[in-house]
């Protein structure tokens, strides 16, 4: 049965303006929540943050620096592993090799975002 | 010896070869062409394969294992559940739970555990793009209805443009429940999925046609860190919102959430991991199988089929325009920091459409690292999806 233009109008028009408002929506919660938890963290630190300023002065002998990629804190960083998981992956269906990762060391690099640390290892070992 | 060759008789007007037709060895040939693109050419092979094989296995004659009568019911009209107990073969039994919207519900709890809403969550402004990608959704039932498909056909169509498997068979087996309609829900899902293994093609083109060199050469910010917290706190959000808004899609995001609820979590690790791994391989064989034995000869060697497959690839390239315009936008009204290409990423192909946008970006700067920032609108999309099948069912009556 021929639908009317009437009717189809109001599906699309409908259609989009709800699934726009819905992830407006939900721009608007994860955007406060975001800055909630960003103000709570702040909080912490800055209470944290002269008791810890000792403890936390790294020795410069306390742990030997390599070349090797830095391992990601497993809660906030995984995506290094992931994307360089996926590189790994690209290639090889690219190249027909059959490639695999065999293993991840930790790196002492304080201060310093896992992207930084993957960039600037990459830049070390074009050298 | 009468007898015997009484039996032989009987055996053969019984057998395959006796009600075998031209369709049936069209849609025979067919299911071989799928298989073989999956296996050799690895298109979505999990789900293509078993769909393949149901085709197959629904087009060899006599086999008792689907009937589209049981399933095939007049508006107005319930289904007779006795009557497919008692009467359906092994592929009607599977195919209950298509029925019955349990499988693609669980397909997304494992699609859940697996997913990473941390890039969308640092950067929320993402979900716009996964809202315009769907826009190719609703373009797409324009088309539908311009060649002449019913509300209810032109739904199941429209939601391929959403790049998503599991939603695509989740709101064509609802709008498609009653009989009498010329797609089904097989070809709907066909369609979706070999779609999907095609982004690769369709992407980049358009891709390249909209979006200057200058634009493509956008670094963007690097994502602020999202605390464990955020991401415990965000399924539960999303859910309460989404199922509030939009009541029908709650079944496919409450699944989706409640999956990365077990992963965000850490305390089900179990849980976790077999919903990711023993549950969705289960539920993607019985899917697949079930999906691909409603491709009848009847229903696919139609006008209506080649449509359908044609407005497929107008939907997903309508999608993925779309989704890049909205990028250019967000990328003047921000001045500049916001990359477009991570717009196409808004159709709800994980991970293939965000690793689309890294390829193009590459291309034209290798040292642009887009997958990441394009991940958030990737994700997003498959809420936006969701939310877009919900709206779907809401309005459109079946």
């Amino acid at each position: 049965m021929q639908m009317e233009w009437g009717y189809i109008g109001t599906v699309v028009v409908s259609g989009l303006l709800i699934v726009f408002v819905a992830l407006l929506l939900l721009i608007i919660a994860v955007s406060v929540m975001g800055k909630i938890m960003e103000a709570a963290d702040a909080k912490k630190k800055k209470a944290a943050a002269p008791a810890d300023v000792k403890r936390e002065m790294p020795s410069p002998a306390a742990e030997p620096v390599t070349r090797d990629i830095p391992a990601p804190s497993y809660t906030d960083d995984t995506e290094v592993v992931a994307v360089i998981a996926a590189a790994v992956a690209a290639i090889s269906e690219e190249t027909g090799r059959k490639l695999r990762i065999t293993g991840i060391r930790p790196a002492a690099v304080q201060g310093r975002s896992a992207w930084g640390a993957a960039a600037m290892a990459d830049s070390m070992r074009s050298i | 010896m009468e007898l015997f060759f009484e039996t032989l008789g009987d055996l053969a007007v019984t057998s395959g070869f006796a009600s075998l037709t031209w369709r049936n060895v069209v849609m025979i040939l067919v299911s071989l062409v799928f298989m073989y693109l999956a296996i050799k050419k690895g298109f979505e092979p999990l789900l293509l394969l078993p769909i393949a094989f149901g085709m197959l296995l629904t087009n060899l004659p006599s086999t008792g294992m689907y009937h589209p009568e049981l399933w095939n019911i007049d508006a107005g009209h319930e289904l007779d559940f006795g009557k497919i107990l008692h009467e359906g073969g092994l592929l009607d039994m599977l195919y209950l739970g298509v029925k019955l919207q349990i499988y693609p519900s669980l397909i997304f709890l494992g699609i859940g555990c697996m997913t990473d809403f941390t890039p969308l969550i640092a950067n929320p402004k993402s979900f716009l793009l996964g809202a315009a990608a769907q826009a190719g959704i609703f373009l797409t039932f324009i088309g539908a209805a311009l060649l002449g498909f019913d509300a209810t056909e032109a739904g199941s169509i429209a939601i391929i443009g959403g790049a998503d498997g599991p939603t695509s068979i989740y709101v064509a087996s609802k709008l498609l429940a009653s009989g009498g309609k010329s797609v089904e829900v097989g070809t709907i899902a066909l369609a979706a999925y070999t779609y999907m293994a095609l982004v690769p093609l369709i992407q980049p083109p358009i891709m390249r046609r909209l979006t200057t060199e200058k634009e493509r050469r956008v670094h963007m910010d690097t994502l602020r860190t999202v605390s464990k917290t955020e991401k415990m706190i965000f399924p539960i959000a999303v859910t309460i919102i989404i199922a509030l808004l939009v009541p029908s899609a709650a079944p496919l995001v409450g699944m989706l959430m409640l999956g990365n609820l077990f992963k965000e979590s850490g305390v089900v690790d179990r849980l976790s991991k077999t919903a990711q791994n023993e549950l969705m391989n289960i539920i993607t064989i019985f899917l697949g199988i079930s999906v691909g034995a409603t491709t009848v000869a009847d229903k696919v060697i139609s006008w209506a089929f080649i449509k359908v497959m044609i407005l497929g690839v107008i939907a997903f390239s309508v999608g993925t325009a779309c989704g890049l315009l909205f990028g250019k936008i967000m990328y003047v009204t921000s001045g500049g920091k916001v990359n477009p290409l991570i717009g196409s990423a808004g159709v709800s192909a994980v991970p293939m459409a965000a690793r689309q946008s890294q390829k193009v970006g590459a291309e034209t700067d290798p040292t642009n690292f887009l997958l990441m920032h394009a991940m958030g609108p990737n994700v997003a999309g498959v809420i936006g999806s969701a939310v877009a099948a919900g709206v779907l069912l809401s309005i459109i009556q079946y």
